[in-house]
Order: C-alpha cells, then sequence, then structure tokens
C-alpha cells in the first residue's frame, strides 16, 4: 500500500500520471510472477498484453539494448527512403504507461527447477510464468569464413542495428560494380525480406548508381511470391537483378572477406559490397535452456505457445516453430497476444479466449509498387496450420500498388504503437 | 499532461479508464482508495467479462494495424464508429462486397458473434478514450 500511495502521489504533482493508472500491486500480493526475455516485437507486446489483461500480475522485461531497431522497414532506410530514426523506440511506454519493470541486463541463464533466470551483471529473476522471445541467431560455421569478425565486412544487416547502418554506408560509398546478396535456407526471419531489400536497392541504383548490379545468391530453388517479384524487376529494373537459384550454383560455400569475394560449389563472385544473410537457428539462450530440438527452433504449444520441453516457459517469435506460421514481426505480435491471454488466464484464472492467429506482410517491390498479403491460421493435430490465405497477384493495377504502398507507411505506424506505445 | 486520458489504452479494463479520470481530478485520497480498490478487480472478474474478453482479444489483433487512440496515420481509425457501422463493414468485407485483401482474411476467421463482441468493445471506448 505505501508503495502505492507514493506512486498515487507523484501522479497529482504530475509526474508519471500514466504510471499510477498501471502501477503494479505492492511485492507480495501478485497473483503472478512474468518475466519476459527479449524487447523485440514478440517480448515487448507480451509484456505489454499481460499487463493490460492482468493487472495483478508483476511483469519484467529483459533486455540488453536500450531502443530497438526494427527489422522490418530497414530495406527502405537501406534504399535512402526512410530516417535510421524512424526504426528505432523505446521502451519508456512500456514501462510509464503499463507499469512495466525494464531491466536492461542479458538473460544468460534458464533454470527451469528453480524457476529463475540469472542476468549478466549477476542478479537473478524469480519467475511463476517466463516467456521467452530471444530471436534469431546466425549459423556460422555453415558458411566457411563467414564469422562474426566477417560481418564487419560482409554484414548481414538480418538483425537491425549497426549492422544496417554499415550496409547502408556500404552502398553509399560504392561505384560501379555489383552488389551480391546471399539468400539463406528455409526457415529464417521474413521470407520475402531478401528479395524485397534486392529490389529497394535496385530502386537506389537506378537512380544514383545506374551502372550497378545486383547479384542474388540464393541457398533455395524458389522463393516466396516469387513471381511477383520477377514481374516487379523486368518492369522497374530490367537487366540489373540476377538471381542464381541454388541448383544452378550448388550453394553458398565460402567467403573471403578480404577479396570480398563469394564462392558456390561452381563459381566464384567479386563483390562491390555483399550482404551474406546466414542460415539462422533460435537465438543462443533458447539453445541453451533446453528450448530447441534437433531443428534448432523450439516446439511450442499451439494454443499456449508454451515450449513443448520445457514446462512453464513459452517461446514466441522467430526462435517459436509455430507450424506454418512465418518468422515475421507480425506472427510474432499475434503470437505474443495469444500467449499473453494464456498466461494470463493460468496465473489468474481468466479466461482465454479461442486464439486468432495471422500473419499480414507489406512488401515494397519498388518505393511506388507494394503488395499486402493476409494469411489466418488455426491450431489443430498439435501444431498451426493455414486457414485463409490471400496473397497479392501479378498483374494489379498501379493504383492498388500505390494504396498499398501509402497503407505500408501507416500499418508501420500503428504496429509499432501498438508494440511499444 | 495534458493528454494523459487521450494516451490511456483502450484496451485497458474499465476500471483502469475510470482511474485515467480520477488521477487528473480527484484529491489524492480519492486517487488511493480507487486505486486500491482497482487493484483488486481485473476486468475479467468483473460480470459480463465473457463478451467483454471475447471483444477485447479480437480488438488486440485490430490493434496491429489500426491505432486503437483514435488517430490515423494512413491506416483508418475503427475508434469512434457505433456497434451497427463497425459490425456491417465487417459483414461487407466477409462477402467481398468491400474488397480488401487483409480485412477479408480478417474478417473471414471471425463468427457472427465474434463480430458483435468486438464491435460492442471498439464501440465502448469511444467516450471516455477519445475526448475529443
Amino acid at each position: 500500500m505505501t508503495d502505492c500511495t507514493r506512486r498515487t502521489f507523484g501522479c497529482l504533482i504530475g509526474v508519471g500520471c500514466a504510471a499510477a493508472l498501471t502501477a503494479r500491486v505492492a511485492r507480495g500480493q501478485a497473483k503472478g510472477r512474468v518475466v519476459v526475455i527479449g524487447g523485440g516485437v514478440g517480448g515487448a507486446t507480451a509484456a505489454k498484453y499481460l499487463a493490460l489483461s492482468a493487472r495483478e500480475l508483476e511483469i519484467t522485461l529483459v533486455e540488453p539494448k536500450p531502443r530497438y531497431t526494427t527489422c522490418f522497414f530497414s530495406n527502405l532506410y537501406l534504399a535512402g527512403l526512410r530516417s535510421f530514426a524512424s526504426l528505432t523506440h523505446g521502451y519508456e511506454a512500456l514501462a510509464r504507461q503499463y507499469g512495466i519493470s525494464i531491466i536492461q541486463d542479458s538473460a544468460v541463464a534458464i533454470d527451469p527447477g528453480a524457476k529463475t533466470v540469472r542476468l549478466e551483471s549477476g542478479g537473478s529473476l524469480s519467475y511463476d510464468r517466463l516467456i521467452v522471445a530471444p530471436g534469431i541467431a546466425f549459423k556460422f560455421d555453415a558458411i566457411e569464413g563467414y564469422d562474426e569478425a566477417a560481418t564487419q565486412t560482409l554484414p548481414h544487416a538480418w538483425i537491425a542495428g549497426p549492422q544496417t547502418q554499415l550496409l547502408r554506408a556500404q552502398l553509399e560509398a560504392m561505384e560501379d560494380g555489383v552488389f551480391v546478396l546471399t539468400a539463406p535456407p528455409n526457415p529464417f526471419r521474413c521470407p520475402p525480406g531478401p528479395y524485397e531489400r534486392a529490389s529497394l536497392i535496385a530502386a537506389y541504383f537506378k537512380r544514383f548508381k545506374p551502372r550497378a548490379k545486383i547479384l542474388i545468391l540464393d541457398a533455395k530453388d524458389s522463393f516466396f511470391e516469387q513471381d511477383l517479384f520477377q514481374d516487379a524487376w523486368e518492369r522497374h529494373f530490367p537487366d540489373m537483378i540476377e538471381w542464381l537459384p541454388g541448383q544452378f550454383t550448388g550453394g553458398i560455400k565460402a567467403v573471403d572477406p578480404k577479396t570480398r569475394s563469394i564462392k558456390t560449389a561452381s563459381d566464384s563472385f567479386a563483390a562491390a559490397v555483399a550482404n551474406v544473410i546466414p542460415p539462422q537457428v533460435a537465438a543462443l539462450l533458447a539453445q541453451k535452456g533446453g528450448l530447441v530440438d534437433a531443428s534448432g527452433w523450439c516446439p511450442v504449444d499451439p494454443l499456449t505457445f508454451e515450449s513443448k520441453q520445457q514446462p512453464g516457459i513459452h517461446v514466441i517469435g522467430d526462435a517459436a516453430m509455430a507450424g506454418d506460421m512465418p518468422k515475421s514481426a507480425f506472427a510474432a505480435n499475434s503470437q505474443a497476444k495469444m500467449c499473453a491471454f494464456a498466461v494470463a488466464a493460468l496465473l489468474t484464472g481468466s479466461q482465454a479466449q479461442s486464439p486468432h492467429l495471422f500473419n499480414t506482410c507489406f512488401t515494397f517491390l519498388a518505393p511506388d509498387d507494394a503488395v499486402s498479403d493476409a494469411i489466418s491460421f488455426k491450431p489443430g493435430g498439435g501444431t498451426i496450420k493455414i486457414g485463409d490465405i490471400s496473397l497479392s497477384q501479378v498483374g494489379e493495377s498501379e493504383q492498388t500498388r500505390r494504396e498499398a504502398a501509402r497503407a505500408a507507411d501507416g500499418w508501420y505506424d500503428a504496429f509499432t504503437h501498438d508494440v511499444f506505445g | 499532461m495534458s493528454d494523459v486520458r487521450g494516451s490511456v489504452h483502450p484496451l485497458l479494463g474499465d476500471d483502469r479508464r475510470r482511474m485515467a479520470g480520477f488521477c487528473i481530478w480527484a484529491p489524492r485520497a480519492l486517487v488511493a482508495l480507487a486505486m486500491s480498490a482497482g487493484m483488486l478487480m481485473g476486468f475479467a472478474d468483473r460480470s459480463g467479462a465473457a463478451e467483454r474478453d471475447r471483444g477485447a482479444q479480437i480488438a488486440a489483433v485490430c490493434a496491429s494495424c489500426h491505432r486503437v487512440d483514435g488517430r490515423d496515420h494512413g491506416i483508418p481509425s475503427i475508434i469512434g464508429l457505433d456497434e451497427a457501422t463497425l459490425v456491417a463493414e465487417m459483414r461487407a468485407f466477409k462477402s467481398g462486397e468491400r474488397p480488401s485483401q487483409i480485412m477479408r482474411i480478417m474478417s473471414l476467421s471471425l463468427t457472427a458473434e465474434d463480430f458483435t463482441a468486438v464491435a460492442r468493445y471498439l464501440a465502448a471506448q469511444r467516450k471516455d478514450t477519445n475526448p475529443r
């Protein structure tokens, strides 16, 4: 009660009023303690919606970075169409308006028996339920020569932040030559992402470096919405983008950061700038916490997102293996809400309704040519399956595509507000 | 501070939104009282909670694309519409009468009861969250 009164006083003198609205219960009165690891889209959404649906929970969000940069829409930044600052979001609203404790630290270990999380600083947090949203890690052993140090010359730019800025700087400094992008095998974060990146960088080249070329070396033989991309590349950037499937090159085998060359089974390509997007697995904490299976990803219950390997721990976002759901920010946000409702129900006895899982994707084929897709998902048979699906088609009108590009900007604003605002 | 009421999240339970008002206008003692009472009841515990929870959880899906503070930065606001209008719109998306890739998929996944629950929920947000 003391704690409550003090916060209320803060409200009346005009400081932290919103915090008073949502001040969590005083210690010892909480119906449950939930720790959320990871302040990306999945973790931030889960923490916020837990706070919204169950006032009597004590919620802690653990994230080492003070601000989060979204990977989605970072291709617009790479093309010079959006500022870096516009992709960056803080945790102030989550703390102030929703009463979530934000701990700026790294979770280094989970003890599922003792129900504790150990922090890098040496501290430890106890939980009744743990939500893990750690994102992805790269399989650095998969491409010879591509290690942590090599990312400073051949950026992946697939976890947004300094890597994204490095790639942008390299593109700006680039004169003529070839920009090589290596696309990873399935499953990976953001299925249309590498191809949208090629499209938007092509738009940048067309305007500022018209003699530059783009070569996509793919680990796969086909990719998501390939017909839409290839149609757009012919219309907007004829002869600028070349895509080589894995079956043609034999796959990406090695890189040499010194010469900026990429070796496939059959050939070697010299790049002016190279963007190596490596094969991916669930982030290290999920691996160390015993949450991943042989696939490298975390199997989860399709209704509650509780780990199938560690009871009491829920996994959401890119690290989770959520049936047919893609690894995307929208999917992470959708999973986080369902997981938050399920965890609130488990701890407080409230009722979680039937889950509504979706993915929506705005993809830019060129700055004024975007498509929007939507998929609904249904839990069933121990996994999550596609319900209804609506994908854009080749041949849509210019107006439809321009409207989608405008809607995409509105979506980014609303979505990031939903996650961080 | 002037926009505090507008910044209160519409998906908050009624008790907390009422407290938003208290917080600004009521004397300190009243606020403390309201808070200690409010703390003991999450919105899920109140009567009529089932439909409201259903509406709130579906509205959470809407919030991934529509700002729920009534602002519109390119995707139309769904706050401030009455229940009948919202249900009619959802039906038109579901039948395909009103074309939209995304809204068609969203509406297809919802039942008539879901439409009513979410529309009633969203319509109720108008007065106290968007006092313009």
